[in-house]
């Protein structure tokens, strides 16, 4: 029994013996490389378990199989149209060939600086072929940032090759302006906002203008209007008022005329009148022959 | 009690066998997932809330990520520098935003890339740059947001799709958009044009609606005053030709008598209130009868 129970025991430790030295584990996003005494042999780019006879015959080394973001601060360039202009861009890189990238690339970081310094060349001539307007415009055609990208990411491409990694992608991030430049451009905002503000005010004022001169204008043919209207319905009412005058007075032209005359002399003469009559005046006769005929 | 002894150490080995198994045994939270690796690679299975067993160590592992909690990550160069960014007609504007995103593809999410955050951030960065270079200052903090936060959304789900990042982009929001403060002043005094330019109009519009009301009433009543005018003009002539009518009626009856005491009538009218000289041929003198202001009666003086 003592025997069963010791040999469980180096059957277990057997085990994990094995597991320790004749295995190794490639993770998810990972690629092993699997190497005969120094010497790189075998990729595995799949995940898993597999088989190596144990140190020193066969070692493992573990790459990053992931897509990988460098961010290198932001540096000053200048545009065709001499501006100065501070990129911020991005690199993603992935490591495709592990033994090329075993062989050149020493550590991680001698590999980022190396990437840094190219993307900063790189962009430094290539922004020279290009003006401001071509990364900033409101007609989207004229646009070439996607273009500058693109060229960016294809001329990393050519300039980083031998060292088993791929650029994937470079992208400008940010456009910045250096802090003197920023002022000339705070001041040009400035004085747009002014035009702006005054265009608004004086589009007040033409609005304000067009409407009260429409208003008095509306104001002066309602009047018109009005007084045209009151002028015809006075005169229609004058006109059948004569009417009804001409047509009575036809009746007895010599009576109406003798009447009319009598109201005419009333008006005519008034307090301010002085009338000559003649003593022989048949007006008088029965005043001054006091009462006899 | 020695048989136990005896097998103890044959237990105690089997004890730490079945403690090994036992670990396996792993618990996940609400809205946490746990995708299973086998020797490191990804499986399909994948676990949600419970209890749940895998192999133990070098077999299986499990990595627990939140996944059903939707994420935000500000979006803004915290790294370098001032927020500011172009716009398409040169001008620069602080734009701060934040995306929010789940994972659609947890084995993507995990594995694609070295830093999913930062792709997320910088990814976010460069599309609000690409399309703020294409907007104005006055666009993009107006009319055109709703439009920016769209595109942006659209274009980084188009970026992080192309690199399999296994991220869902929710939604993309602009918390802050403002112009530098350096010249936001003068961005002030345009909005207070902007308002001065609706009162100096509201106050057109108030006159316009008082001035073509009055001119309308002001139109009424000149028509009604016609009208009463032509009323009172026609039934004067009516009253007056009825009254001619009458009188005529009595003069074809008696024309002397009517004619003189129409005569008559008169002339007592006009000497009631004028001044009568006689004038006599032979005596050369002048008679004054009603001289007023004597009297009302008339009076003859020689």
């Amino acid at each position: 029994m003592r025997k069963s129970t010791i040999s469980v025991s180096i059957f277990i430790v057997t085990i994990i013996v094995l597991y320790a030295t004749c295995t190794m584990v490639v993770n998810q996003g990972e690629t092993g490389v699997l190497l005969n005494f120094g010497k790189p042999i075998k990729v595995i780019t799949e995940p898993g378990i597999y088989f190596k006879f144990p140190y020193p015959f066969n070692s493992m080394n573990i790459i990053d199989a992931r897509l990988i973001m460098l961010q290198p601060s932001p540096s000053e360039f200048l545009t065709a149209d001499k501006k100065n202009l501070i990129l911020e861009n991005n690199v993603c890189y992935r490591i495709i060939d592990p033994i090329q990238y075993m062989k050149t690339v020493r550590n991680k970081k001698g590999l980022e600086i190396r990437l840094t310094d190219l993307l900063t060349s790189h962009t430094g001539l290539l922004l020279g072929n290009y003006e401001l307007s071509d990364l900033v415009n409101i007609d989207p055609d004229q646009i070439k940032f996607e273009e500058m990208n693109q060229r960016l990411t294809q001329l990393m491409q050519e300039n980083i090759q031998g060292l088993g990694i791929k650029v994937e992608k470079v992208f400008i991030k940010r456009i910045m302006l250096p802090f003197v430049n920023r002022h000339a451009v705070y001041q040009r905002m400035r004085a747009e906002r002014d035009r702006i503000a005054k265009k608004y005010l004086a589009e007040g004022e033409e609005k304000a203008q067009k409407l009260r001169a429409e208003a008095n204008r509306s104001s002066r043919i309602i009047l018109a209007e009005a007084k045209r209207k009151a002028t015809i319905v006075k005169g229609q009412a004058e006109a059948k008022a004569m009417k009804i005058y001409g047509e009575t007075y036809q009746k007895n032209i010599e009576f109406y005329t003798f009447i009319r005359s009598l109201e005419a002399y009333k008006k005519i003469f008034n307090e301010k009148s002085t009338i000559i009559l003649d003593e022989q005046s048949p007006l008088l006769k029965t005043l001054m022959s006091g009462g006899k005929r | 009690m020695r048989k136990a002894l005896k097998y103890s150490p044959l237990l105690i080995v089997l004890l730490c066998v079945a403690i090994y198994f036992l670990s396996g045994f792993y618990t996940l939270q609400s809205g946490q997932h746990a995708l299973i690796l086998k020797f490191g690679k990804v499986t399909d299975r994948v676990t949600q809330s419970g209890v749940h067993y895998h192999l133990p160590t070098p077999f299986e592992s499990a990595l627990k990520t939140h996944v059903a909690n939707v994420q935000t990550l500000p979006i803004q160069n915290a790294e370098y520098g001032n927020q500011e960014r172009f716009t398409g007609d040169e001008n620069l504007i602080v734009v701060k935003a934040a995306v929010s995103y789940d994972v659609k593809n947890l084995g993507l999410y995990l594995f694609s890339t070295n830093d999913i955050k930062k792709f997320i951030r910088s990814t976010g960065q460069m599309c609000l740059s690409q399309e703020l270079a294409k907007m104005t200052v006055d666009d993009a903090m107006t009319t055109g947001k709703a439009i920016l936060r769209l595109t942006v959304k659209q274009k980084m789900q188009g970026i992080l799709d192309g690199m399999n990042t296994g991220v869902h982009i929710i939604s993309l929001e602009l918390t802050d958009i403002t112009p530098p403060a350096k010249v936001s002043s003068a961005f002030k005094a345009v909005s207070d044009a902007r308002v001065k330019k609706q009162e100096i109009i509201k106050d057109a519009e108030g006159y316009a609606n008082t001035v073509i009301p009055k001119a309308r009433g002001k139109a009424a009543s000149l028509l009604s005053s016609a009208q009463a005018y032509s009323e009172e003009v026609i039934h004067k002539a009516q009253a007056k030709s009825s009254s001619f009518n009458s009188l005529l009626a009595e003069y074809q009856k008696n024309p002397h008598i009517i004619k003189n005491q129409k005569f008559i009538e008169s002339l007592e009218t006009i000497f009631m209130k004028a001044t009568i000289n006689i004038d006599s041929n032979s005596s050369q003198s002048v008679y004054y009868i009603n001289e007023k202001p004597m009297g009302k009666e008339p009076v003859v003086k020689r």
